[in-house]
């Protein structure tokens, strides 16, 4: 059985949005059921999944059958599902389960995450702490901290430099200027990342994703073509965990599960990285992005940065990663992501991205992971 | 048991609950065993990885942690800045701070003979010192001096706003022109120093800045509406700042001197010192020095934070308000 995408829709992501999280949400479910070509009834979803990291961002909680009476089909079934920032990954991974298994032919997933009503990043960070290793809660690392640790670990293993990573927020940053739905739309360069205030050194604030406000939803069919002449197949869905302790990994410069649940995608659907034309990875700090290419197979390790330099994974290069703006530019909000990045990859692989249009991008591949690569999802995706 | 320092982070972004800046890393023991452990700020910039030290667990209202001590006690001296630290209380404190170990940077408008005097002397105690030319109510300028403080002693702990000017008159008679060059030096000065100054002390785990305001600041004087106005306004910007830094290290206290045996105090009129000194329970000026010692008090007790203290012989207790 070929599962395919036949519908996807985003808010716009912003950085402070004037809409409470139920309307994000609202919006997401209504734009995601009217998105599909030839036209879907509520009476056709069986399932949904909603996507959502921390209730204490939204305030809201059981959400479930809130969007189940949105879609309008009473006997549909639904839940919540939390994996930190790989939440969105995580739903796909259940919804395409749930069709694969015949528990569900059409599947609803929504994502959502409305940051901004917490007063200062400060506490934002105290909620996002939340998803560490016990060990890193009670020490009091937040997540620029250890990734900040990864960071130092891999430039004193491989000499990479400060400048390195600047080039990946200078890369997405470029990317989300053609994307009208990305939250930051501006131009910056390596002086401007430099200059930017070190949160937790060697990171700076340039060098973290967005605290963003947003919502993205999408459904997977049975029979994708009962809904759509182009839908998007699912190829494959691999998910992978780490030790939560980035202190407790054999290797601190490696995100081993992205390497684990990309095997995973790949043997199932017998696909490489070879095979791939689009990439949307979790750029939840530039050190991320890096080394997501190196799990990924875009490069050896210690040569993320190199194939940055080379241009590889340019918005014109041979493996563009993160047309999007990715989660520097584009943003993060964190229930949110991994559903936009389906939604993403459902319009480059159609050929609907608009500026931002991958040329002839036949295959895609997601990475979304949570914590510090504590979960990983990887997804294939094919028209 | 040695643990080495595999990897760290400096974290400079209080974060709740512990609203604190600190290092992060991740050290291992002989066997292999890993823990994540935070190490005290006043280790920021001499970190590096493979550093051998101590991990010892301490408990805290949040939970117990780790902490890691390194064995290798670098000893970094200690920095000064004092603004208007040519003459007056300003020297004073710069000799004081001399003495208690700190290397000095004395910052005023212009190199003169008594910048070289207070300079030669500090220097005569056995510690580095430094004269920069600053305009503390010019941005720009300040930015320069800092910056050449930095390079030239690498860091500073220690800021004494102490620049100020006086342009008196009685409220009708008083000039903007007046008003405002009080409120620029005395106030804004403090302000563009505080600004400038902060952002490498967190980068270096914290310090202390000391406000000198003034016993005017607390119950005002005739003819000194620009001058009082100017130290009332440290007194505020000490207790925010004070609430604004100290998850940063950095403690804010302001100083609250009667009058003191300076230049600037005995420029005023002999018949209205003496109506005060009448109701001063100590009739008589405030040594410069006495008022350095207690700089040098706060800078040392690390309990005093976002206080204003008076020392003004009781005079204060004494001033009708009215």
């Amino acid at each position: 059985m070929r599962v395919g995408v036949v519908g996807a829709y985003s808010t716009k992501y912003e950085l402070r949005s004037e809409k409470e999280a139920w309307e994000l949400l609202k919006e997401a479910v209504q734009g995601t059921l009217s998105s599909v070509d030839k036209g879907i009834s509520g009476e056709d979803i069986d399932f949904v999944i909603v996507s959502n990291f921390s209730d204490r961002f939204s305030g809201i909680l059981h959400t479930a059958p809130y969007v189940v009476s949105l879609v309008g089909r009473s006997s549909a079934k639904g839940l919540r599902v939390e994996n930190a920032c790989a939440s969105g990954g995580t739903a796909l991974y259940v919804a395409w389960n749930l069709v694969r298994s015949g528990l569900a032919r059409n599947v609803l997933v929504v994502g959502y995450e409305k940051m901004s009503h917490q007063p200062t990043s400060a506490e934002i960070n105290e909620v996002l702490m939340a998803a560490g290793h016990p060990d890193e809660i009670v020490v009091g690392a937040p997540f620029v901290s250890l990734y900040a640790l990864i960071a130092k670990a891999y430039m004193d293993k491989y000499g990479v430099t400060e400048e390195d990573l600047a080039l990946v927020a200078v890369k997405n940053h470029e990317n989300g200027l053609r994307n009208p739905l990305a939250a930051m739309r501006r131009k910056i360069t390596i002086e401007d990342v430099m200059r930017s205030p070190y949160v937790s050194w060697p990171l700076k604030l340039y060098d973290s994703s967005l605290i963003t406000d947003g919502a993205a939803g999408f459904i997977i069919s049975s029979e994708p073509k009962k809904y759509t002449d182009t839908p998007v197949y699912i190829e494959g869905v691999g998910l992978a965990h780490d030790t939560p302790g980035v202190f407790e990994r054999p290797d601190i410069t490696e995100l081993r599960a992205i390497r684990l649940a990309s095997e995973e995608a790949f043997r199932i659907s017998n696909l490489s990285i070879k095979d791939v034309d689009v990439l949307e990875v979790h750029d939840a700090f530039t050190i991320s992005e890096l080394i997501a290419y190196e799990m990924l197979g875009l490069a050896g390790r210690g040569e993320g940065a190199k194939i940055l330099r080379e241009g590889i994974t340019l918005f014109t290069g041979e493996k563009p990663v993160n047309p999007s703006g990715g989660l520097k530019s584009k943003g993060h909000p964190i229930g949110a992501t991994g559903v936009g990045m389906v939604a993403e990859l459902f319009w480059q692989l159609r050929g609907e991205a608009g500026d931002r249009q991958v040329k002839d991008a036949e295959k895609g591949l997601m990475e979304n992971h949570g914590g510090t690569g504590g979960t990983v999802v990887v997804a294939v995706f094919a028209r | 048991m040695v643990w080495k320092l595999v990897t760290y982070t400096e974290l400079y972004t209080p974060i709740p609950p512990y609203k604190s800046t600190y290092a992060i890393g991740v050290a291992e023991d002989e066997s292999g065993n890993k823990a994540i452990v935070r190490i005290d700020r006043k280790y920021f910039g001499r970190l590096r990885s493979g550093m051998l030290g101590d991990v010892i667990e301490e408990w805290t209202v949040f939970g117990t942690i780790k902490r890691f001590v390194p064995k290798e006690e670098v000893k970094v001296p200690r920095v000064a800045l004092i603004t208007g630290g040519a003459r007056g209380i300003g020297s004073s404190i710069a000799i004081e701070l001399a003495k208690a170990g700190f290397s000095i940077a004395i910052a005023d408008l212009a190199y003169d003979k008594e910048a070289e005097k207070t300079l030669e002397t500090v220097k005569s105690i056995g510690v580095e010192a430094v004269f920069v030319a600053i305009d503390v109510s010019n941005r720009e300028s300040v930015e320069k001096g800092v910056s050449e403080v930095l390079s030239k002693l690498g860091r500073v702990d220690v800021l004494v706003n102490n620049a100020g000017i006086t342009r008196d008159s009685y409220l009708q008679r008083m000039s903007a022109e007046d008003w405002e060059a009080v409120i620029r030096v005395n106030l804004t000065g403090a302000f563009h120093c505080s600004k400038v100054v902060s952002q490498y002390m967190i980068r270096t785990g914290g310090g202390v800045i000391v406000n000198v305001s003034s016993i005017v600041g607390l119950v005002g004087n005739v003819g000194q509406a620009n001058y009082a106005a100017s130290k009332s306004g440290l007194i505020g910007l000490t207790y925010t700042l004070a609430k604004e830094l100290a998850p940063y290290g950095i403690r804010v206290v302001a100083i609250a001197p009667g009058f003191v045996k300076t230049r600037m105090a005995l420029a005023v009129p002999k018949s209205i010192l003496r109506d005060y000194l009448k109701r001063s329970p100590i009739p008589r000026l405030i040594e410069p020095e006495e008022v350095a010692r207690l700089v040098r008090h706060i800078v040392e007790n690390e309990a005093l934070n976002g206080v204003v203290i008076p020392i003004d012989l009781g005079l204060t207790i004494s001033s009708p308000r009215a």
